[in-house]
């Protein structure tokens, strides 16, 4: 995850509500926590330091697991959102929220005339222009915002290359077009087409694009009477520089009654995919069969390419399987899965197993929460191991190896495996033209919505190339 | 420049999560030549972040001097100009 100061303040945030929850002084302490990040006489990144008290109020909101846009009562202190989310049972999605406030709704129109604008005679910009968006103000050229369609020929023809292209990074990250402005000009999701991948949530500047936390609703249980158990995805292993006996016990510290590995589960759904595959590509009429397991393709499926549907495999993913087999053998234990993703929460609203999410960075911020320090804490070895076919999975290719382990040796070299490594407008024109069952040389295609895999996520905290070298070197050792 | 300069990076939790994981390719923007003279290590939680009289996390040691908040162009800058002494 590059760092940079949008990511210090969440977290920073994350730890403070951690820290407050923990400590139950949560009720008591919320409200000022704006006002201790912001005193008067200090200075903000915004206009003001009130600005950036609301601001962080609606973030606040957030991590307490409530949508900005259900605001009703703006006089609504935060003590009173803690008090619901402290006696509620889980929250409502849709998982991300934006905190208009924080969007500086950065251009109306992607294109700018800078001041090396040179006011030239020949006018390039305002002769070509289909919409006569284009003025000259002041010696100046001038794009008015009102007219101009984006086409982008008055960049083109302008000799002092004085016009830019002014991206608004969360549109452009978006894959889906899922994100648009509104009359105002402010960020807006359009929950019909947004998979909850995060990609606008990594990119936003302003950090206006928030998760709806599950943070305290993790905390009240650990701090309760209940069995609470933690599953945590393989990804997990690459986050940190020690061992997983070592992460494992730093999770004990945190108070979870126990803690497992979604490789398990991951090694079920490699099973059954393989099963899957001979049966319906390589003994059966179906061309090719996708991967199942990311849960934003499978979202993206579902709201964008209804006709490939056909194709996916219906095995579930390695956290549900590993939530059933727990919540079998403890009926009455509240499982909470440790995952790089934000999509994996919108999946677990909707699955019966897993009781909550949190991210791998909400891990990170209640260990620091608690002064939990992964190097000295006493390790903790998981009740059954899992196998690299299972542990494979965070990173791109993982999958599709783990099905060829499971696939009988003679038909071993017939599967014909396509990975898409990150999902992009161009994958997804892609997948499209393979819905109406237009696919070369291969029949079976690995889909990843981040790049490098679950190790590349929306929520990690170590950089993916690094988590991927440790992973490599975790299934080596076993 | 016989000596080399020792960079020491914690590697508590509290910094790695704090920006510390980043610092871990300081090396990644050291220059072939500034590598010779500098010696890299992640050290076990030196307990600045205890005490917030040494500032903010992540924590980097550059021989004897702390750096606080530390990035990894800070970093850069503050060893470039430990080499021209």
């Amino acid at each position: 995850m590059v760092n940079n100061n949008a990511v210090r303040i969440k977290r920073e945030l994350i730890t403070e509500i951690a820290r407050l929850a923990f400590e139950d002084r949560l009720i008591e302490c919320v409200d000022r926590v704006p006002l201790n990040r912001f005193p008067r006489g200090g200075s903000s990144t915004r206009c003001c330091i009130y600005k950036s008290r609301a601001i962080t109020k609606y973030r606040i909101m957030a991590l307490l697991g409530f949508r900005v846009e259900d605001e009703e009562n703006e006089l609504k202190n935060l003590s009173e959102y803690a008090s619901e989310a402290l006696d509620r049972d889980q929250i409502d999605g849709p998982v991300l929220t934006v905190i208009d406030e924080a969007c500086s709704a950065c251009v109306r129109v992607n294109y700018f005339v800078t001041n090396a604008c040179r006011g030239c005679v020949a006018r390039p910009c305002v002769m070509n222009c289909p919409r006569n968006a284009i003025e000259i103000r002041d010696g100046q050229a001038y794009i008015d915002p009102e007219k101009c369609v984006n086409c982008g020929l008055c960049m083109k023809v302008c000799p002092y290359h004085a016009i830019i292209y002014v991206p608004v990074p969360c549109e452009e990250a978006c894959p889906v077009g899922a994100i648009s402005k509104d009359e105002s000009g402010k960020e807006q999701i359009d929950y019909d087409k947004c998979i909850f991948c995060g990609k606008c949530m990594v990119a936003c500047p302003f950090s206006a694009i928030v998760e709806c936390s599950q943070l305290i609703d993790v905390i009240s249980h650990i701090k309760s009477d209940k069995k609470v158990i933690a599953l945590f995805a393989p990804a997990l292993v690459g986050q940190f520089q020690v061992s997983m006996e070592q992460i494992s016990g730093a999770i004990m510290e945190l108070g979870f009654d126990d803690v497992y590995e979604v490789a398990l589960g991951a090694e079920i759904t490699a099973q059954k995919e393989a099963e899957e595959f001979e049966e319906k590509v390589l003994q059966g009429e179906v061309k090719f069969m996708t991967s199942s397991c990311c849960p934003a393709y499978v979202e993206m499926v579902k709201k964008q390419i209804p006709d490939l549907q056909a194709f996916v495999s219906t095995t579930k993913s390695p956290m549900h399987y590993t939530a059933e087999m727990l919540k079998r053998e403890f009926p009455d234990a509240v499982t909470v899965f440790i995952s790089p993703c934000v999509a994996k929460r919108n999946e677990a609203l909707k699955d019966d197993f897993v009781d909550y999410v949190l991210s791998i960075e909400e891990l990170g911020c209640m260990f620091v929460a608690k002064g939990i320090d992964v190097n000295n804490v006493e390790g903790y070895t998981p009740k059954m191991q899992a196998q690299k076919t299972g542990r494979g999975f965070p990173v791109t290719g993982g999958v599709t190896e783990a099905l060829k382990a499971y696939l009988p040796d003679i038909d071993r070299d017939k599967i014909k495996a396509m990975v898409i490594n990150g999902i992009d407008k161009r994958s997804i024109a892609l997948l499209k033209s393979m819905s109406k069952g237009q696919i070369k040389n291969a029949n079976f295609v690995e889909v990843m919505t981040c790049e490098g895999g679950c190790v590349g996520g929306p929520a990690v905290i170590s950089m993916p190339k690094l988590a991927e070298s440790k992973i490599k070197r975790w299934l080596e050792v076993n | 420049m016989s000596r080399k300069i020792n960079v020491k990076i914690c590697a508590g939790t509290n910094c790695y999560v704090l920006g510390g994981a980043d610092l871990l390719a300081l090396e990644d923007s050291l220059s072939d030549e500034m590598k010779k003279y500098v010696n890299i290590q992640g050290v076990t939680c030196l307990g600045f972040c205890k005490d917030p009289q040494y500032g903010k996390a992540p924590f980097v040691l550059i021989e004897d001097e702390l750096v606080s908040e530390a990035s990894i162009p800070e970093v850069v800058k503050k060893i470039r100009e430990y080499l021209e002494e």
